[in-house]
C-alpha cells in the first residue's frame, strides 16, 4: 500500500463510519416520534426505524469490507482526469466561494455574490494560469446577464445591491405561479 | 390507445408555443449532451426555476425534448472526443472513435443520429401503445403492489449501476434518509429536522439534485481532478453515409431498439446493459467481424439505437406508474410534482390531453433533433471550445440561483453546499449517485404506499406479499440482487463464445 492509498483507506473508513452514525441518528430520531397516530396501524416510527436499521446494517458490513481493503474506485468524470492525490487548496477555495455566496447574497446582493463565486470557481479549477483581469469582467458580465435575465425575463426576484438593514426581516410577496 | 385523443394531442403539440419549447428543449438537450459536466438530469433541474411561470405543458415538453436531445448529443462527444460522458455512450465510443480516427467521422455521426431517430420514433410509438395499457393495469394495482414495484426499482437501480452492490444500496438508503427529513406524513411530527424550522419543510428535490450533480461534481474536480480539453477528431465533409453504410446500419438500428426499449421499461438500471448487449449482438452477427475494434459501423449503429430506445422505454413506467427507473426519469417525476401533476395511472384519466400532447411532442422533438443534429453538427462541435473552468463557474452560479429562488432562503443554499460535499465523498469512494436520487425522490412515495398497505391490513405485514404481482416482483428483485454474480458468470460466456466463433 502506498501512502496515498493508505490515506484514502482512512478517509473511506471515516466516511463509512459517518454513514453508520447517520443510521444511528435516524434510529434515535425514530424513537422520538409519537407512537400511534389516528388511523395509523404501524406508528410513525416504523418506516424510519426500518430505514435506520438497514443503514446501520449496510454501513456496518461495509466498514468491515473497507477495513479488509475493499476500497472504492473514485468515480470518473467526463472531461476531467481524476487523480488519487487530493488537492485541498482548490477545493477549499471553491467551497469558500460557495459559502460566501450562500451567506452573502441577502446582504451584498446577487451580482456581487455571483461575481465572487464565478471568479473563485474559475480559480479553483484552473490553478496558476488565470488572470484576474480576464476572469472578473467575464464573471461580472455573467452575473449581470443572469441577474437581469431572471428578474426582468422571468420575474424571479434576486437581491440587487447592498442591503444593510440587517435587523429588518425581508418581506417577500409571493406571486401567483 | 385512443386515436382521437392522440390526434388532439398532436394538434395541441403543433401550436407555436409548444413547438417552440420543443425546439428549445432539443437545442438545450443537444448542448448538454455535448458539454462535459452537465447531463440531462442536471439540466432539467437547473431549469426548474425558469419554468415556474410557464404552463406545465410547455415546461414538460421542453424537459422531454432535453431528455431525448441529450442522447443525441452524447453520441457526438463519444465519437469525436472519445470521452463517453454517460455510461450509455461507452459502447458507441469504442467503434465510433476508431471510425473518426480513420476519417469516417461523418458516417459514424450519421448512423448514430439516424439510428437514434429511428429508435426514438419506434420507442415513442410503442410508448404510445404500451403506456395506456400499463396505466390501466396500474389502476388495478393495490398499495402492496406499488410498494413492491418501488422496492424493485430501488434494488435494481442500486445493484445494476456501479461496481459495488453494497455501495449502491448504501447510497440508496442515504437517499431515502434525505427524503425522510421534514415531517412525518401522518402525524405531522417533525422528523430528522433537529428543531430547525426550515428543515421541517423537508429538502427540496431541486436542491438535492442540483447539489449532487453540479456542486458536488465541481468540488470533486477541484479536490482530485484536472480538467482536460479533449482532442477533437477531425470531421471531414459532412455527416452522411454511403449506400453500403446504410445497408450495414438499418438492421443494427432495429436490433438495438429491440434490446433497448424493453430494458428501459423494466427497471434495469439505465442504458449500460442494453448498449453492451447490443454491441456484443452486433459483433456476433456481423459479416465483418475483423472490423470490430477498428471502426465497424454496426458497433455504432446498434448501441446508439439501444441507448435511445432505452430512454423512451424509461418513460413508460414514469408516465404510466409514476415510477422512475433512471436518474433523469426521477428528475422528470419531480418536474411533474412541481406542477402538482401526479405521474402515474391516474395521469391518463385526469390529464389525457397533457399526456398525448407530450407523446406527440416526443415524436416532433425526435424529428427536430435529427434536423438540428445532422446538418448543423459542425456548429455543435464549436461549443466544445468553452473552457471547462468557465463552464463550471456558470453552472454553479445557475445552480445556486436554482437553490435560492425556491424560497429565498440561505438555509437552502447551505443545504445545497452540504449535500454537495456529501456528493464529493460519495464520488471519491466509489458510491453511485443515481440510487441516492431515486431514494430521495421515490422514498417518500414508497413510505406512503407502505402506510396505505398497513392501513388496509390493519397492521398485518403479510399484506405486502398478498398478491401474485408482489411475489413476481420480489422474485425479480432477488434476481436483480444476484445480478452481479449472474453477470460475472454470463459476461465471459458471451465473450468466450465470441472468441471461439471468430476462430
Amino acid at each position: 500500500m502506498t501512502r496515498s492509498t493508505k490515506r484514502s483507506a482512512k478517509g473511506e473508513l471515516v466516511f463509512t463510519s459517518f454513514l453508520f452514525v447517520v443510521g444511528v441518528v435516524v434510529l434515535w430520531d425514530a424513537s422520538q416520534l409519537p407512537q400511534l397516530g389516528i388511523a395509523d396501524f404501524v406508528g410513525s416510527s416504523t418506516f424510519p426505524s426500518i430505514v435506520g436499521w438497514v443503514l446501520v446494517a449496510l454501513a456496518g458490513i461495509q466498514l468491515f469490507s473497507v477495513a479488509r481493503g475493499n476500497l472504492g474506485q473514485p468515480e470518473e468524470v467526463e472531461g476531467a482526469r481524476i487523480e488519487t492525490k487530493v488537492y485541498w487548496k482548490p477545493f477549499l477555495l471553491m467551497l469558500s466561494g460557495l459559502l460566501i455566496f450562500a451567506l452573502g447574497v441577502p446582504f451584498i446582493g446577487f451580482p456581487i455574490a455571483a461575481t465572487i463565486l464565478f471568479t473563485m470557481v474559475v480559480y479553483a479549477l484552473k490553478p496558476g494560469k488565470t488572470k484576474l483581469l480576464v476572469v472578473v469582467p467575464i464573471a461580472a458580465a455573467t452575473a449581470l446577464v443572469t441577474y437581469f435575465g431572471f428578474t426582468l425575463g422571468l420575474q424571479i426576484d434576486l437581491p440587487l445591491w447592498l442591503d444593510l438593514n440587517f435587523g429588518t426581516t425581508e418581506v417577500i410577496v409571493e406571486e401567483d405561479w | 390507445m385512443d386515436l382521437s385523443l392522440f390526434l388532439e394531442g398532436f394538434a395541441n403539440s403543433l401550436t407555436l408555443t409548444n413547438l417552440g419549447f420543443g425546439l428549445l428543449g432539443a437545442i438545450l438537450g443537444t448542448m448538454v449532451g455535448i458539454l462535459p459536466g452537465i447531463g440531462p438530469a442536471l439540466a432539467i433541474a437547473l431549469l426548474f426555476p425558469v419554468t415556474y411561470g410557464l404552463e406545465p405543458q410547455s415546461a414538460l415538453i421542453m424537459f422531454c425534448a432535453i431528455y431525448y436531445g441529450a442522447m443525441f448529443g452524447g453520441s457526438t462527444t463519444s465519437i469525436l472526443l472519445n470521452t463517453p460522458g454517460e455510461s450509455g455512450s461507452v459502447m458507441t465510443a469504442i467503434e465510433g472513435n476508431r471510425m473518426a480516427k480513420t476519417g469516417k467521422a461523418g458516417a459514424a455521426l450519421a448512423t448514430a443520429a439516424i439510428g437514434s431517430f429511428v429508435a426514438g420514433s419506434i420507442g415513442t410509438g410503442i410508448l404510445a401503445f404500451a403506456a395506456p395499457a400499463i396505466a390501466d393495469l396500474g389502476l388495478r394495482m393495490t398499495p402492496p403492489d406499488f410498494f413492491a414495484l418501488m422496492i424493485l426499482a430501488f434494488v435494481t437501480v442500486s445493484s445494476l449501476l456501479g461496481k459495488s452492490i453494497s455501495r449502491g444500496l448504501l447510497s440508496l438508503t442515504l437517499g431515502v434518509v434525505i427524503g425522510m427529513v421534514g415531517t412525518d406524513p401522518n402525524s405531522g411530527a417533525p422528523r430528522l429536522s433537529f428543531d430547525l424550522p426550515e428543515a421541517m419543510e423537508g429538502f427540496q428535490t431541486v436542491i438535492v439534485i442540483v447539489s449532487l450533480f453540479a456542486v458536488a461534481e465541481a468540488l470533486y474536480i477541484a479536490l482530485s481532478g484536472r480538467l482536460e480539453a479533449g482532442k477533437v477528431n477531425k470531421l471531414i465533409g459532412s455527416a452522411r453515409m454511403t449506400k453500403a453504410e446504410w445497408g450495414r446500419s438499418w438492421k443494427p438500428w432495429l436490433r438495438g431498439t429491440a434490446v433497448g426499449f424493453p430494458l428501459g421499461v423494466l427497471p434495469a438500471g439505465g442504458s449500460e446493459i442494453p448498449t453492451f448487449l447490443s454491441y456484443t449482438w452486433e459483433k456476433r452477427l456481423s459479416k465483418n467481424k475483423g472490423e470490430f475494434g477498428k471502426g465497424a459501423i454496426e458497433g455504432v449503429a446498434g448501441p446508439e439505437a439501444a441507448n435511445n430506445a432505452n430512454a423512451s422505454g424509461a418513460l413508460v413506467p414514469l408516465l404510466a406508474l409514476g415510477i422512475p427507473t433512471s436518474g433523469t426519469a426521477a428528475v422528470m417525476l419531480a418536474a411533474f410534482d412541481q406542477f402538482r401533476i401526479n405521474a402515474g395511472p391516474m395521469l391518463f384519466v385526469d390529464e389525457p390531453l397533457l399526456v398525448w400532447t407530450l407523446v406527440a411532442s416526443l415524436f416532433i422533438a425526435n424529428f427536430l433533433l435529427l434536423i438540428i443534429n445532422l446538418p448543423l453538427i459542425k456548429m455543435w462541435i464549436q461549443i466544445l471550445r468553452v473552457p471547462g473552468p468557465y463552464l463550471f463557474a456558470g453552472i454553479l452560479v445557475f445552480a445556486m440561483i436554482g437553490a435560492y429562488s425556491i424560497k429565498y432562503s440561505t438555509f437552502d443554499l447551505l443545504v445545497a453546499i452540504g449535500i454537495g460535499v456529501l456528493g464529493v465523498a460519495l464520488r471519491r469512494f466509489g458510491y453511485p449517485i443515481t440510487p441516492l436520487i431515486i431514494g430521495a425522490i421515490l422514498g417518500p412515495m414508497a413510505e406512503i404506499q407502505f402506510r396505505r398497505s398497513m392501513q388496509l391490513s390493519q397492521g398485518d405485514t403479510s399484506i405486502l406479499l398478498s398478491t401474485p404481482f408482489t411475489w413476481a416482483t420480489y422474485t425479480l428483485m432477488i434476481i436483480a440482487l444476484a445480478w452481479p454474480w449472474i453477470w460475472k458468470f454470463l459476461k465471459p460466456l458471451i465473450v468466450v463464445k465470441e472468441k471461439t466463433r471468430r476462430k
